[in-house]
């Protein structure tokens, strides 16, 4: 019969070491509890929420609009009050031009908003009345321009829109006018960036 | 991951395993962002909490990328928006980078900071480890409340204190994030009733033995109680085998003298894991790696995984029954290695209680499951032996099978395949001199090449490769007519054969190996095996005869 000689030093070492390599091996190992599962593993429009969203996600759907990763943080971001924080927050980093929510006196829907240096405008379409021109105007524009509009409502959602402009700082769009990104930019309490 | 217990319920605590499965998912140009390994060290470091060096180099690094031009997402940028967590694209990401040579400089395998009277420098090989980490915090924390603490770094004029204090509130916040979600380590139960029954084993003297009746003794005095996961002798093999391992790694460790008096209350037995030395445990990760790659027989992976994928799974190499058989060897394999008759016991014995189990579930009757126990057995350990060596010598068979179809196909690997099957074959007559002799590499790859171009225009013609040679393929050939399998016939697929062939030889050495050393331990192996089964028969009665209608 073979054997393996035991100290108690050895021993005691062991307990700590199983114990860490225990807890890492758990932390690292496989994901095999449906609860903590992330159920989209594709472009499957059909895709179940995940249970969490992680920082890198967010970061591609803030920075480069990623599709995937935007399904996935606006399933997500309903009743999550840390991942909208730090949308915000990235927000706050990455965008250059802001146009905050209107003050406190401002009541009904809003058809222009200033920020500093820029200016969004709100124009029905005369030709398709279920329409409406969305303009942005920067003042000064230098540098980077934007690439995109990202609003953020008040109801935890978030609405995404790429964004082309022109040389003279001018970006229009047309956007649906119950779509819930109109119905966004009308809200006064609506945080808009130009990212 | 070879025998691993079941986790504690609740640690490390559902909210930390989902930052880290978080991180672990991350994906970055279509791809999982973080290696295994990468994933593996960081939470390594903050189970043990020895994070502490990684988040000062990790706040240099943020300070690094801050320098990196940007006038938004100062450091971001870098972070999660360089694609996968790799060297290469932290390298690549830097020199992208327009730098202040001022205050950093780069060059192929670094950045180095430069602050007032000091200077710090960081790897790219570093980086996709530190990279990880921040995200595990940025998970933990929240990114906003990192990038709080983070932002002091990525002002202008920044000094080296700043640095410190930076990662110093990183590691405050780290620590009060854990401090609910890590017990301590003396909270791992299964693995101290397994070093509580040795000690007692041994009289509570400081030293003893872990040997085979160990095991089986720990598993007959634990396995009626349900809830200590000790039920099945495979669970208590599963658990041996990791604490082999972590005994054999401790072992190596050179700072074992003070390891028992590392805790709070050592008399108690209690350990604080926060009064352990990082450094020390760097060790015993090192040797807990350097155990478990021993344990590993091939660098390229488990042979029966590697034969169970594409491309060798395109050969039919080894039937269902002859991966079951091979179980033995390869799982768990430190304990397959060390107590080899313990293996035997669970390939045997432990089977019969999975049957059990399953009679259970059923709710076969008492007479049924009586029938299981006392039934004869199909075999012995003499027998289970005999048929492990003939599995060895059909693996052994197939490889030179494969031998064939690569020399046939003109694919390089035949040379490899034909060195693993006869490592001192002569290889003279391909090259005409002995290439050993040469010192010149470039000499010796050019005589290499054309040696292979050589063999693999006529393998089998002994005035070309010589008569050796020539034997070993065509012997390979006979055999691989004698295999009556898929895989090997006329259209023989050469790239499964490729990545197949040198794991049967890794089979047939692996398996044995393993015969030897269980002939060595358990030399009378009849009557082993027959006091064996009186044993497991009467503990199996124990466990599943009593209260069971009839």
């Amino acid at each position: 019969m073979t054997w393996i000689p035991l100290s108690g030093g050895a021993l005691a070492l062991a307990e700590i070491l199983y114990a860490v390599t225990e807890a890492a091996d758990v932390l690292t190992a496989a994901n095999d509890d449906d609860a903590l599962t992330d159920t989209g593993d594709d472009d499957d429009t059909d895709e179940q929420p995940p249970a969490w969203v992680g920082m890198q996600a967010l970061y591609d759907y803030v920075i480069t609009g990623d599709p995937r990763a935007g399904r996935q943080v606006r399933a997500a971001l309903p009743g999550n009050p840390r991942l909208r924080a730090d949308l915000t927050r990235l927000l706050e980093r990455s965008a250059a031009w802001m146009l905050p929510r209107m003050a406190a006196a401002s009541s009904g829907a809003i058809e222009r908003r200033q920020g500093r240096d820029c200016a969004l405008v709100l124009r029905p379409s005369r030709a398709e009345s279920a329409q409406v021109y969305v303009t942005i105007a920067l003042e000064r524009p230098d540098g980077d321009l934007p690439t995109a509009l990202m609003a953020v409502p008040r109801d935890g959602t978030v609405e995404r829109r790429d964004l082309r402009f022109d040389r003279d700082g001018t970006a229009q769009f047309i956007v649906d006018r119950d779509g819930p990104l109109h119905q966004a930019l009308l809200d006064p309490f609506t945080d808009i960036y130009l990212a | 991951m070879n025998g691993k217990m079941s986790p504690q319920a609740g640690w490390p605590d559902a909210a930390l395993r989902q930052v880290f499965h978080t991180v672990a998912d991350a994906t970055a140009n279509g791809r999982r962002k973080f290696s295994d390994d990468t994933m593996r060290d960081v939470a390594r470091r903050v189970v043990c909490r020895s994070y502490g060096p990684m988040l000062l180099e990790l706040a240099h690094l943020v300070r690094a990328a801050a320098l990196g031009g940007r006038r938004r997402l100062t450091y971001e940028w870098l972070f999660w928006g360089s694609g996968p967590g790799v060297p290469s694209a932290y390298a690549a990401a830097f020199t992208r980078a327009t730098l202040s040579t001022q205050l950093i400089e780069r060059d192929v395998s670094e950045v180095r900071l430069k602050y007032p009277g000091h200077a710090f420098a960081i790897s790219y090989g570093r980086m996709p480890v530190l990279g990880a980490l921040m995200e595990v915090l940025s998970e933990a924390l929240g990114y906003a409340a990192v990038n709080d603490i983070v932002i002091p770094v990525c002002h202008a004029n920044v000094d080296a204190d700043t640095v410190v204090e930076v990662a110093n509130a990183l590691s405050r916040a780290f620590y009060d994030y854990l401090k609910d979600r890590l017990a301590a380590p003396t909270e791992q139960s299964q693995f101290r009733s397994l070093t509580a029954f040795l000690a007692a084993r041994s009289d509570n003297s400081a030293d003893g033995l872990l040997d085979d009746d160990a095991v089986f003794g720990f598993w007959r005095a634990n396995c009626h109680d349900d809830s200590a996961g000790f039920r099945t002798f495979d669970n208590v093999c599963a658990a041996f085998n990791r604490l082999i391992e972590t005994v054999e790694a401790a072992g190596r460790v050179t700072a074992l003298e003070g390891a028992h008096t590392l805790g709070g209350d050592a008399e108690a037995g209690e350990i604080d894991p926060d009064r352990f030395k990082a450094e020390v445990m760097e060790e015993c990760f090192a040797a807990m790696d350097d155990v478990r790659g021993r344990a590993s027989t091939d660098e390229d992976g488990p042979p029966l995984a590697v034969l169970a994928a594409p491309p060798a799974d395109a050969v039919k190499f080894l039937t269902d029954s002859e991966m079951r058989l091979l179980d033995v060897v390869y799982r768990d394999t430190t304990l397959a290695e060390r107590l080899p008759l313990s293996a035997l016991r669970r390939a045997m014995f432990g089977a019969l209680q999975r049957r059990l189990t399953a009679a259970v579930k059923r709710a076969a009757t008492a007479d049924e499951r009586a029938a299981l126990i006392d039934g004869e057995p199909g075999e012995d350990y003499a027998g289970r032996l005999d048929a492990l060596m003939r599995l060895a010598g059909q693996a052994g068979d197939r490889a030179r099978a494969s031998l064939h179809v690569l020399a046939m196909a003109g694919m390089d690997e035949a040379m490899a395949l034909l060195l693993a099957l006869a490592p001192d074959i002569d290889l003279t007559p391909l090259h005409g001199h002995n290439v050993a002799d040469s010192d010149d590499s470039t000499v010796h790859d050019g005589v290499a090449e054309a040696a292979l171009a050589r063999f693999l225009s006529a393998p089998q013609d002994p005035t070309v490769v010589g008569a050796v040679i020539a034997a070993v393929v065509t012997d390979a050939h006979r055999r691989r007519r004698s295999v009556r399998r898929d895989g090997f016939g006329e259209n023989a697929p050469a790239d499964a054969h490729a990545a197949g062939g040198p794991r049967m030889v890794a089979v047939a050495r692996d398996t044995e190996t393993f015969v030897r050393r269980a002939k060595s331990a358990v030399p009378d192996a009849a009557a082993r095996f027959a006091a064996d089964r009186a044993a497991f028969a009467e503990t199996f009665r124990s466990l599943y005869l009593a209260g069971a209608t009839p």
